[in-house]
């Protein structure tokens, strides 16, 4: 359900592709759509993917060679463009999770209370 | 490797364009429809569901447009985009397309073909291994040293020193050099003694030789295409080896694939090919004494090839003061040419210690120089650097001209197109993006200029380099002027310059457009005020650019004319020129010299000959020999004179008087006294102001024995050299008294036409004898045309240089006024209408726009005044300051100028004033 009264995080820059990365990871070759309903659903809602911003970035980590497109037909006249996740992408992956963590951890011990 | 793949998968895209957008867009409606149809799913009535969704969506046009940047070529496909317009732009002006591209062509061709001449005579290096380690090694004495023969020299004396410079070494330095100084150098030597005979069978062709030390081959590191180059061990008595050089194989051995091991004989002496050079090694010079090389030989077989080499001096080759071998040297690694100078000098101050002469004991200080040696020897160099440097300048402005003249054009198109810019300006291209598509244009147009010169220059180079020369001095030059990527990346960078500098400120200036009142109707008033700036600073460029070739011009052809009006001392008209190659018979004077008596007795009969003479250097042919002389008068110090050795006929038939005495008779043999003629200047060095007929003065003949001779005649002064040279002392000796010369000028006068003459006299040579040969037939005209060839193609250039910047300023000049007075039809129609004649609108036109071009000469003058200073040395009978010279190129000038600008302006000036004012 679309609930019009939560507001929109952002979601910090860099790290939707990790993001879209593990969805895949997580649920298999899908469809940029799934993607974003399976990161909105998996967020509870908190982070939702502008269109604006995920092809784009579908785009990016197309060309650096971490996931591979391919269209596959869904039905008599339709067709989807699933998305897998290429042996690179799953290097880049825990490369980006584990930057992400240090990252975190790093800000926690400053705004620790003193 | 990461961006290897990454532009794989972008060329990959690129090839199907079309699909990929269709993918996109497809992909992304599909999108939309999973998106609505969550939100039918949710509650929402369908119509609404759909309009949710594309809001969703956002900008679906910036979707697309911000995959394609990451993905796309998009400079690539811009630059694509600009190209294409940019030819569209020229097809519709072809009239602009076509002065352009020719103005371009001759800008970029000029320039492409003088540097691909500098490049073969300055700047590229010998084609062997590491040409940066090589040294040309000189010498310097203080002061003169006695008895000391030197051959093949280029020695000369510093006069305000005092110090002498040698070119050549003694055979002992050489070994010395070799043995003692070879932890710093590595020394090789070489010697040429010029053209022998080489024949397979019968028959012979001449070839350039050059005899070398066992370890020039390997020191230089000479390419070979087959076999091996000359050793050590091939440098020893008896020795039979020989190398040729890949042209001589293929011009006169007909690339014969057995040639290894085959046997040739050289003047007579059978020798064997062991090796063939690579292609492009002619030796290491191009021009002058040793160059170009045809074959090679050892050292010790100079003695059994040219066995009579050095019999005029009848001092041995082995002798400590006989100086007839060169050297180079290859530094050894991590030794500085000042290391190496250092310590060949002190073994060469070894070799005077040891030699037991003590004038060669007392010789002042002398020293090792080194020369930078990447670039081999040439006295061609020397001789026309300066020249060829000039030619680039003027070429450099010639294109400076074209480009101004370029941007003056675009300028007038672009104020035609004001409009255009105006909408794209509006539609929001940014200025930056305009100004790249409008310098793409440039780009384009000199790119199309740069593809028609470089033709132009690949027919051009070879006859700028052969005019440049082909001076008689130089019997063969062999200059390299295949493309390489020093020329290409000269001919890129004169084309993108070129382009950027005579588009950028015109494309700044279109883009500075005021878009509103562009948009207008009236386009009249908008950007032309800078416009007409730029214009006037633009004319001003181009007439002093057109004053400085004009001033050039009109020195360089009074130089030639003055030249061409020297008097030479004697009759130049119908005289025919040629040398007599006695094929292998050259080299046994005993034999040649009866010979060549009967040729000439034969010759003197034949009819349509008045008379024939022979001599051993032709007048005007840029070589000389001289000798030493001394009288009272000079204290009996010795005085160089330049000498000729001629037959008794020569005075008749060059027609040079006698002043004084009488000529060289057949009585005057070697048996009698020793005889000279003297030229006025030598008799006035020598024998004072009094008579010098019957005078004895003593000659210097070798050694340090002095002869004594005779003085029986006085000639007068003649040119030797050349023309422009002052008459210098010279000494005439008989053949008779002299050793038998292999080389052999003959010179007859004709009834007639010269050449005419040619069959019959080859008919009465081969009436004495078969083996001999005419070559080198040129006219004393002729001979003397060649002579000039510097100044002629100075000259020609210059002209046409000039003519092609006037007609360019008239064409610039014109536009302009036209256009000027186009914008300004209104203003002249109130003008007129309140009174004002025909006459002062005209004058007031003409004095606007001809302020630039009186700025322009003013400049050009400024520039002319100090640009002559680099020309003075090629001047001859023309100061470079002279005013009449600069005061005709004004004239032209301001009358060229005039006219260019009056048309228009009358035109103008014929409007009807309501016309005009209705139309404001």
């Amino acid at each position: 359900m679309v609930d019009a009264g939560k507001s929109r995080t952002e979601i910090p820059p860099g790290t939707l592709e990790m993001l879209i990365l593990k969805t895949l990871k997580r649920l298999g070759p899908t469809h940029g759509y799934g993607i974003a309903k399976s990161i909105r659903q998996a967020s509870d809602e908190v982070l939702r993917v502008e269109e604006g911003s995920l092809y784009p970035a579908l785009q990016r980590i197309l060309l650096k060679g971490w996931v591979t497109a391919e269209w596959v037909a869904a039905g008599p006249k339709r067709r989807n463009r699933i998305y897998h996740l290429t042996p690179e992408g799953r290097k880049q992956l825990s490369a980006e999770i584990s930057g992400y963590r240090r990252v975190c951890q790093a800000i926690e011990r400053v705004i620790e209370p003193a | 490797m990461e961006w290897f793949s990454q532009i794989r998968r972008r060329l990959a895209v690129l090839w199907r364009r079309d699909r990929f957008d269709r993918d996109l867009e497809e992909e992304m409606q599909s999108h939309l429809e999973l998106q609505a149809q969550e939100h039918r799913e949710s509650g929402m009535p369908a119509r609404e569901a759909r309009a949710a969704a594309h809001r969703q969506f956002g900008n679906a046009l910036w979707l697309k447009e911000s995959s394609r940047d990451l993905w796309g070529w998009g400079p690539v496909e811009r630059l694509a985009r600009d190209l294409r317009y940019a030819a569209r732009g020229l097809r519709q002006n072809p009239g602009f397309a076509a002065v352009a591209t020719l103005s371009l062509a001759l800008g970029i061709g000029a320039n492409t073909a003088i540097f691909t001449v500098v490049n073969a005579v300055l700047l590229r290096s010998l084609p062997v291994r590491s040409p940066e380690q090589l040294v040309i090694v000189h010498s310097s004495i203080d002061g003169p040293v006695k008895g000391v023969r030197v051959q093949n020299s280029y020695n000369y004396t510093d006069e305000a020193t005092g110090r002498r410079y040698f070119n050549t070494f003694s055979l002992a330095a050489v070994r010395e050099f070799r043995a003692k100084a070879s932890g710093a150098v590595d020394a090789f030597a070489f010697f040429s003694p010029g053209k022998v005979a080489v024949s397979e069978g019968s028959g012979s062709r001449p070839a350039f030789l050059t005899v070398v030390s066992g370890n020039f081959f390997e020191g230089l590191g000479v390419p070979m295409t087959l076999g091996r180059g000359l050793m050590e061990s091939d440098d020893e008595p008896g020795s039979r080896a020989l190398v040729v050089t890949s042209s001589f194989w293929e011009h006169s051995l007909n690339a014969d694939a057995a040639i290894l091991g085959k046997m040739l004989r050289l003047n007579g002496v059978p020798v064997t090919v062991v090796g063939v050079t690579g292609a492009a090694f002619h030796g290491i010079s191009a021009a002058g004494f040793d160059g170009p090389a045809d074959v090679f030989a050892p050292l010790h077989a100079l003695a059994t090839i040219v066995p009579d080499e050095f019999r005029p001096s009848r001092k041995p080759k082995t002798a400590p003061d006989s100086w007839w071998i060169q050297v180079m040297a290859r530094r050894r690694s991590g030794i500085t040419a000042e290391a190496a100078a250092a310590r060949l000098t002190a073994v060469y101050r070894g070799t005077f210690a040891d030699s037991g002469m003590p004038a060669l004991q007392a010789a002042k200080n002398p020293r090792i120089l080194l020369d930078e040696g990447d670039k081999g020897l040439s006295p061609l160099r020397a001789k026309i650097e300066r020249p060829l440097l000039i030619l680039l300048v003027v070429a450099g402005l010639v294109l400076l001209l074209a480009c101004v003249n370029m941007a003056t054009l675009q300028l007038a198109r672009s104020a035609a197109r004001q409009r255009e810019m105006a909408v794209r300006l509006s539609l929001g291209a940014g200025r930056g993006r305009v100004v790249r598509q409008l310098l793409i244009e440039s780009l384009f147009l000199s790119s199309l200029g740069a593809i028609a010169g470089v033709a132009m220059a690949a027919w051009g180079a070879p006859l700028v380099a052969h005019f440049l020369t082909a001076v008689p001095a130089f019997d063969a030059v062999w200059l390299d002027l295949s493309p390489d990527l020093r020329i290409l990346g000269f001919t890129l960078l004169a084309t993108v310059l070129t382009g950027v500098l005579f588009g950028l400120a015109p494309a700044w200036q279109a883009t500075g457009v005021d878009i509103a009142s562009n948009l207008k109707d009236n386009a009249r008033a908008a950007g032309g005020r800078s416009h007409f700036r730029l214009g006037k600073v633009l004319i001003a460029g181009q007439a002093a650019l057109s004053l400085v070739l004009l001033t050039g011009s009109g020195l360089f052809l009074r130089t030639l004319w003055n030249l061409y009006k020297v008097d030479a001392g004697f009759d130049r008209d119908r005289l025919l020129l040629f040398r007599l190659d006695a094929g292998q018979l050259a080299f046994k004077p005993a034999q040649t010299g009866p010979i060549y008596d009967a040729i000439l007795q034969s010759i003197s009969a034949t009819p349509g000959v008045r008379s024939a003479a022979a001599m051993s250097h032709a007048l005007i042919g840029g070589w000389n020999n001289s000798t030493e002389l001394a009288s009272a008068e000079t204290e009996w110090q010795p005085l160089s004179v330049l000498l000729n050795t001629v037959t008794p006929e020569f005075f008749t038939t060059m027609r040079m008087p006698l002043v004084e005495g009488r000529a060289f008779s057949p009585r005057d043999s070697d048996a009698t006294r020793r005889v000279v003629i003297l030229n006025q200047s030598a008799a006035r060095r020598l024998c004072g102001d009094g008579p010098a007929v019957g005078r004895i003065i003593r000659r210097f003949a070798g050694g340090d024995q002095a002869v004594e001779v005779e003085v029986i005649g006085v000639a007068r002064d003649a040119k030797f050299n050349d023309l422009r040279r002052p008459i210098e002392p010279t000494v005439f000796v008989p053949f008779q008294q002299s050793y038998p010369f292999t080389g052999r000028v003959i010179v007859l006068r004709t009834a007639g036409d010269p050449m005419a003459m040619v069959g019959p006299v080859r008919r009465a040579i081969a009436g004495v004898n078969g083996d001999v040969a005419m070559t080198d037939v040129k006219t004393q005209t002729g001979l003397i045309e060649e002579s000039l060839h510097q100044e002629r193609l100075f000259s020609a250039l210059l002209t046409l240089f000039a003519g092609f910047s006037l007609l360019l300023a008239a064409i610039g000049l014109h536009g302009v006024t036209a256009y000027s007075t186009a914008r300004r039809t209104g203003e002249i129609g109130l003008r007129m209408a309140l009174g004002a004649g025909r006459e002062q609108v005209l004058a007031l036109i003409l004095r606007q726009v001809l302020r630039p071009v009186a700025v322009g000469t003013a400049i050009g003058l400024a520039v002319g005044y100090a640009a002559t200073r680099w020309i003075e040395s090629m001047l001859f009978g023309v100061k470079r300051l002279d005013v009449s010279t600069f005061l005709g190129a004004f004239l032209l000038l301001a009358a060229v100028a005039m006219l260019a600008a009056f048309l228009p302006a009358w035109r103008a000036t014929k409007v009807d004033p309501m016309t005009a004012l209705r139309a404001e």
